[in-house]
């Protein structure tokens, strides 16, 4: 309590607030997020006290996540692994008139796994070295092994069909180098592959394109069902959803604390873990998870912050980074001259109390700010949601390349693009293949390490043993997909496309490895032969599946999008999306040149503030502008 | 064409005072050009850190110059150093990344494909301090003890193709050790590893693993160079004092890529005209009180050699490449035979 009235008194809440409202800026504004949030912000820190600077970080981060399920729901627009969970269902309830409640319920949910993980974090100070060291390969093993258990239920009905996609997603997971044995693998002698594939393009382009391109076609809801404005009630109807999925809510948070604990799993894959075991508890339900189910935002949000205060106790208490945005944390704490590590427990421990509360108090400052943006973004999507479809394309590619302007993100983002219709047209799930893409190298890596250095003794070890059962509860209670059909609308020809173009992958894929020395190899051919024999099994089962409604897919736009990305090269970001607009205007409702003129003006400001203002690069005109460079030299 | 931040603000600058700002009193061949700096590394500290800070002090050195800053931390940097050595004549790309690819040079390994002695070096900012730590639960508490321990001594590395499972396989055959290093590691698992038991030795640099020694769950049992001003005691052995056979070249290739870290790459194209501009541009910036009070303040120890030496050290370790380039891979096959167990080598 002493530290409680320190914080709020010395000044130090002056800190947090600031914080709070930093961290709620970075999760609103895409590709922002707590990682590139938490670099920016390290400046400012030094203006506060040392203690005031790392309570103003861990304000900033605590909330990141809370705003950043704004925009996946409200727009679609997912710019990370762990948002394109809550966009799934997100965004389908928005879309179903349903935008405020969701939020209500990301909101809650995100309040309570932050405050549940702060408790914890402060509850584990006495068993915090052997709670972290008691976790090695073995258990990180088996970690990804139930993380890709899930596959079957995000697959819905399409079990080949969602094999072969997270098939495809280990395989793309092993594009680089492969740190086991050093062998460049699928790189084609392009140093650019050496370090993988990049996830934003990949989310963009698989989640934001085909579902704003889907969305431009897809007839106005009726004014019945349509929100006339944003409605406060309806928010607060999603907060009392959330606590009635408690059990989801409660389950998700000890997901995110757990996963949070274990330094190098990645902050998405407990949002994932806690999506997929959401989604098995919904299979009975009218409206399952990936269909517009409130349950699949609580969870990925739960897991999202709950997250935090997991990783903090590795952070804080042993110095080693969580995640990498708390290794910026640390490299700020360092900067202030507040070294983490276990001397922080000596003494009065009065920081760690202090850090706890503020990750408490930030989670409940964020609310009222929640509050009063969420509904009127909401409500600025409400009356027109197909003009959200151009301008969401817009603000993803200026994300993805404003952020990464190299030709090969371009590349990665056009051809993730072009999947993602594909897939969508086929009726196939994607969510499989950022399951498979996450885990898949975890997999490999925990299980060189774990033979390499246990062999067969990691089976004695306690964390595997109790991990193990639960995979095998897990595996043995998941429910078998329904003999009933799938009703969602697919084109045969392009789900006859999606499993060719898997066979043939697969096969070169298999050719390709087989000359990779050593382990190199097992990755890309076990892949390679699950995804064949998935895909193979799908297309066999197109001969038996009913005919369904083909999905609605705005072509024209599609060609436009295409040529916007393939003009940047040529003249540069900012003209080709001017000109995507003015291709758009119809879709947009900018009929008036005036209007159309204040759009473009509004949408070439933007794009500049956010190269040069947050990432501090140049304009470019492609090679228009080199031409130019050439000329004026 | 490119419009930057600092273009425009100088652009409006100059349009309200009517003054072209020159710090120096000079035109100097950088004016008016395009200065880009490229950082080979990404991450919180270490080589991202050292790099903003210098190219935001050398745009002050420069205020005729427009510097923009990119991160291109692909395949450790082997990215930056390409576009840096394929520049054309004339285009300032200049820009820092591991000069640990030093081994990778060496090793004649594919995703170097440049000649490390042919770029333009501007100078160096600071010197890596590389040891060799035990964890405390491994109960190794000297070089002697790790030379004597059954069976191989875990140490957990980002790929089996890193600085430090090269220098680990060097070491081995160089010292008599059973160093073994697993791939896969981050640096949070590394940790982890250590403290955990899952890992018994660490081999890189000391500022990495500060926390694990100073919290008492680490010892340093060899340090790799020598340092003016070292963080480790100086009755730690240094590598040169252990060898099995002394005098080994390779101790030379150890200490260099060590010694010359934070080093900054111009292209071979550069006209000598814009390599000297460059390097008293780092000279002036290395020496501003601003720009060493700045990395005081973010920690950063400073250890800065102008270009010319540092040009004359690349050279003339290159000048020996060949047989360094024998003698790394015998040294390096003994010490793989050694991490699996076959000491006989």
């Amino acid at each position: 309590m002493h530290v409680l009235q320190t914080l709020l008194f010395d000044g130090h809440a002056f800190a947090v607030l600031i914080g709070v409202v930093a961290g709620f800026a970075a999760g609103i504004l895409p590709g922002i997020g707590g990682r590139l949030g938490l670099a920016l912000a390290l400046p400012f820190a030094t203006a506060f006290d040392p203690l005031g600077g790392v309570m103003f970080l861990l304000a900033l981060h605590s909330v990141v996540h809370t705003s950043g399920s704004i925009t996946p729901i409200a727009y679609g627009l997912p710019t990370s692994a762990s948002d394109a969970a809550t966009a799934i269902d997100g965004f389908k309830l928005q879309q179903a008139g349903r935008g405020s409640e969701a939020l209500g319920a990301s909101l809650t949910a995100s309040s309570v796994g932050g405050i549940i993980g702060a408790l914890v974090f402060i509850l584990a100070a006495p068993v915090v070295r052997p709670l972290v060291t008691v976790m090695g390969a073995p258990e990180f093993l088996l970690l990804s092994l139930l993380g890709l258990s899930f596959v079957s239920i995000l697959s819905g009905s399409q079990m080949a069909g969602g094999l072969a996609v997270a098939a495809l997603g280990v395989l793309a997971s092993s594009v680089g180098l492969d740190p086991l044995t050093a062998v460049p693998r699928f790189t084609f002698d392009r140093l650019e592959l050496w370090d993988g594939l990049s996830m934003v393009p990949l989310v963009g382009g698989l989640f934001v394109v085909p579902e704003m391109l889907s969305l431009s076609r897809a007839r106005r809801a009726p004014p019945s069902t349509r929100p006339t404005r944003a409605e406060f009630r309806e928010v607060l109807r999603g907060t009392a959803s959330a606590f009635r999925h408690w059990v989801v809510l409660i389950h998700s948070t000890i997901v995110g604390i757990v996963v949070g604990m274990m330094p190098g799993a990645g902050s998405s894959v407990a949002v994932w873990i806690a999506y997929a075991n959401a989604a098995r508890r919904s299979v009975r339900d009218a409206v399952p998870v990936g269909a517009g189910n409130l349950a699949g935002v609580i969870a990925p949000e739960a897991a999202n912050n709950a997250k935090e205060g997991g990783a903090l106790i590795p952070t804080i208490y042993l110095g080693i980074p969580g995640s990498s945005s708390m290794a910026i944390l640390i490299s700020g704490m360092v900067m202030l001259g507040m070294d983490p590590g276990p001397h922080l427990l000596q003494g009065t421990g009065s920081e760690v109390e202090a850090f706890a509360w503020t990750v408490a108090l930030a989670n409940l400052l964020t609310i009222p700010l929640f509050l009063a943006a969420a509904p009127l973004i909401v409500g600025l999507t409400a009356p027109r949601p197909r003009v959200i479809a151009p301008f969401a394309l817009v603000a993803i590619t200026t994300v993805i390349l404003a952020g990464s302007p190299i030709p090969f993100t371009l590349e990665q983002f056009a051809v993730m693009s072009v999947f993602g219709v594909v897939l969508l047209l086929a009726g196939l799930p994607r969510a499989p293949f950022i399951l498979g893409y996450v885990m898949g190298p975890i997999v490999e890596r925990s299980l060189s390490r774990t033979v390499e250095i246990y062999g067969w003794d990691a089976l004695a070890r306690p964390g595997v043993i109790v991990l193990g059962v639960i995979l095998v509860l897990v595996l043995f209670r998941l429910k078998r997909p329904s003999a009933a059909p799938s009703d969602e609308p697919f084109s045969p020809r392009a789900a006859a496309l999606a499993f060719v173009i898997m066979l043939v992958l697969a096969a070169a894929a298999c050719i390709a490895a087989s000359s990779y020395p050593g382990s190199a190899s097992f990755a890309p051919i076990g892949a390679s032969l699950v995804m064949a024999i998935a895909a193979a099994t799908g297309l066999a089962g197109l001969l038996w599946r009913a005919p369904a409604v083909r999905p609605e897919f705005d072509l024209v736009m599609g060609a436009a999008f295409v040529a916007q990305l393939a003009a940047t090269p040529l003249i540069g970001l900012v003209p080709a999306t001017l000109g995507f607009l003015v291709a758009m205007r119809t879709r947009l409702g900018l009929a008036s040149t005036k209007l159309l003129f204040v759009a473009l003006l509004a949408v070439f400001a933007l794009q500049t503030l956010f190269s040069l203002g947050l990432f501090d690069r140049p304009l470019d005109l492609g090679l228009l502008g080199v031409a130019i460079d050439a000329l004026q030299r | 064409m490119n419009l930057t931040r600092r273009g425009l603000l100088g652009a409006a600058g100059s349009m309200a005072f009517g003054l072209t700002i020159d710090g120096a009193g000079a035109v100097t061949p950088l004016a008016g050009r395009s200065i880009r700096f490229l950082i080979g590394n990404e991450g919180s500290g270490g080589y991202e850190a050292y790099a903003r800070l210098f190219s935001t002090h050398l745009a002050l050195t420069l205020p005729q110059s427009n510097v923009t800053v990119e991160v291109v931390p692909t395949a450790d940097g082997r990215l930056a150093a390409k576009r840096i050595f394929e520049a054309d004549r004339g285009e300032l790309v200049i820009g820092l990344f591991e000069s640990a690819l030093i081994y990778a040079s060496m090793s004649g390994e594919s995703g170097v494909a440049f000649d490390l002695a042919k770029f333009n070096w501007l100078g160096k900012l600071a010197v890596d301090e590389r040891v060799i730590l035990a964890s405390r639960q491994s109960g190794i508490t000297t070089i002697a003890d790790l030379a004597q321990h059954s069976g191989p001594a875990i140490y957990p590395a980002s790929t089996i193709a890193s600085r430090g499972s090269f220098e680990c396989y060097i070491v081995n055959t160089l010292v008599g050790l059973p160093i073994r290093p697993v791939a896969g590691y981050n640096g949070a698992e590394r940790d982890l590893a250590m403290l955990s038991g899952e890992a018994q030795v660490v081999l890189g640099s000391y500022a990495s693993s500060a926390d694990l020694v100073e919290n008492g769950d680490a010892v340093v049992l060899l340090r790799l160079n020598e340092v003016p001003r070292p963080s480790v005691p100086t009755s730690i052995p240094l590598l040169r004092e252990v060898l099995r056979t002394p005098g080994s070249p390779l101790v030379d290739l150890i200490e260099l890529s060590s010694n010359l870290g934070r080093w900054i790459a111009a292209p071979p194209t550069a006209s000598p005209e814009d390599v000297a501009a460059l390097r008293a541009a780092f000279d002036t910036t290395v020496a501003s009180a601003a720009f060493v009070a700045d990395a005081a303040q973010q920690r950063l120890p400073l250890d800065p050699l102008p270009g010319i030496e540092v040009q004359e050290k690349v050279v003339r370790l290159f000048a020996r490449e060949a047989r360094l380039k024998d003698d790394l891979l015998t040294t390096v096959a003994c010490g793989k035979r050694r991490a699996d167990g076959d000491l006989t080598c």
